[in-house]
């Protein structure tokens, strides 16, 4: 299922006005599969905004929590109900050699598994801006241009298809997909179909498009793992991304930038 | 309909703002009761530690939405979050369960708001673990977006071409993320517990 994230995101945000805004209302109403897709993306910005701006009161949080923890849960004896606190306090000292202290400090952290996450996207944000800003807009900023989609006017039933290639060529990939849809065996069609899923986040729909293509033993084949390694590098399938850029012959226009990429990757 | 607080909404305002010593308190009145929780139900110290943790974390979470306010006192709305939380960790681990049903020991509000804790604990996971599949480039993103920076300091912080690069890439970032979450075998479980 294709949505459009651009449109989901605008909605979400505040910025659709107007008859946009009424439309996509009405469409909610109806559109089941639309509504909860929009709920699901509401609650994921709300649940993990929530997380990533309180980072660091969780933080001390886990702080007091882990040495109150200690305090209270440090005692090793089997029956903690016959202590009062005070004699736990002291047994503690006395048994905590019963257990082994590297078991207590490795569930100790893991105690803050939950943590971890936010403090590793911490570190990993703060890596990334400092050292790596440059490198990092490079990495995936190549496939921020589409795919040229160039069909020259045809009359009668490529109308529409010229309709789409306008629609895609100002970016609204939404009102294009559904026509690119209908014609499979355009092998530039289905490049600019994958493109228009890629752009609207359907990740996994502009994989399966690229490599039908990448497979097909047509001339656009090295386009296509041109476009195919990129949506691999969105999922973080590193592997997969370098193997199509390798399949990317001398004579492609894509095989300078598939090589400097290469490169990058390492390898 | 909004209810008057309970007096154990100290418990719930010392989380949020981490005070220490009336966290303390929490610990006092019920390390014990969470300890031999576990301790009947196929767990250890450890264990009775990281439950603590994590469920008052589990709390600290729920409160910060907008519309919350503890109506119910704190120790049976604990127990039911803790004692949940734990079922989960049996039954995930294919340990035995031997809790025992206590029928009618809370009221209907404390379940229902337990309920609501360890969802919402269940969905930032599940969340969390997807983020952590994205590519780095989408990590780097996003999080700059939950920390509601706006799309133009993105813009220059990231050094990107223009905002419309930036509002794309969003796009397709947090597409992505969509579909791994929705692939998850325990999407559809969670899903119900945010549509309202």
């Amino acid at each position: 299922m294709n949505f459009d994230y651009k449109q989901i995101d605008q909605y979400i945000q505040g910025k659709l006005e107007g008859e946009a805004l009424a439309n996509f209302e009405a469409k909610l109403l109806t559109d089941k599969a639309l509504a909860e897709e929009v709920a699901l993306y509401k609650d994921v910005e709300m649940t993990l905004t929530s997380a990533y701006t309180h980072e660091e009161e969780d933080a001390a949080l886990a702080q007091t929590f882990g040495q109150l923890g200690k305090k209270y849960f440090g005692n090793q004896t089997a029956t903690i109900q016959e202590a009062d606190s005070a004699k736990v306090k002291q047994d503690h000292t006395k048994v905590v050699r019963l257990k082994p202290t590297k078991e207590r400090t490795t569930k100790q952290s893991s105690g803050l598994w939950w943590l971890r996450p936010a403090i590793g996207l911490a570190v990993a944000a703060l890596i990334a801006l400092l050292i790596f800003q440059p490198w990092q807009a490079d990495f995936i900023q190549p496939f921020d241009t589409p795919y040229q989609l160039a069909m020259t006017e045809r009359s009668g039933s490529e109308e529409e298809l010229i309709t789409a290639q306008k629609a895609y060529k100002s970016g609204d990939y939404a009102e294009a997909l559904p026509i690119f849809e209908k014609h499979p065996n355009k092998v530039e069609v289905q490049l600019a179909k994958g493109n228009a899923q890629y752009y609207l986040g359907n990740i996994d729909a502009a994989i399966n498009t690229f490599e039908q293509i990448a497979n097909g033993g047509s001339v656009y084949t090295s386009t296509a793992n041109w476009y195919l390694a990129g949506a691999y590098l969105e999922q973080n399938q590193t592997e997969k991304a370098k193997a199509a850029l390798a399949l990317i012959p001398t004579s492609s226009e894509h095989y300078e930038a598939a090589q400097k990429l290469l490169r990058k990757l390492g390898n | 309909m909004t209810k008057a607080p309970h007096t154990d909404q100290k418990y719930i305002d010392a989380l949020l703002n981490n005070d220490a010593s009336l966290i303390e308190e929490i610990y006092q009145q019920w390390h014990k009761d969470v300890l031999n929780f576990v301790k009947k139900n196929n767990g250890n110290e450890q264990d009775a530690d990281d439950l603590f943790q994590e469920s008052l974390m589990a709390v600290v979470r729920r409160a910060r939405k907008g519309d919350f306010v503890l109506s119910v006192p704190f120790g049976g709305y604990f127990y039911t979050v803790y004692r949940g939380k734990w079922l989960d960790r049996l039954r995930k681990s294919g340990r035995a369960q031997v809790i025992k049903e206590e029928v009618g020991r809370y009221s209907e509000e404390s379940y229902t708001l337990a309920l609501e804790t360890i969802f919402g604990d269940d969905r930032l996971k599940l969340y969390q673990k997807h983020f952590e599949q994205l590519s780095e480039n989408c990590r780097q993103l996003l999080h700059l977006t939950f920390e509601k920076l706006s799309r133009k300091q993105i813009m220059e912080r990231l050094g990107y071409a223009s905002e419309n690069s930036v509002n794309q890439r969003i796009h397709r970032c947090r597409g992505s993320l969509q579909q791994l979450i929705k692939k998850d075998p325990t999407f559809e479980t969670l899903r119900a517990s945010y549509q309202h």
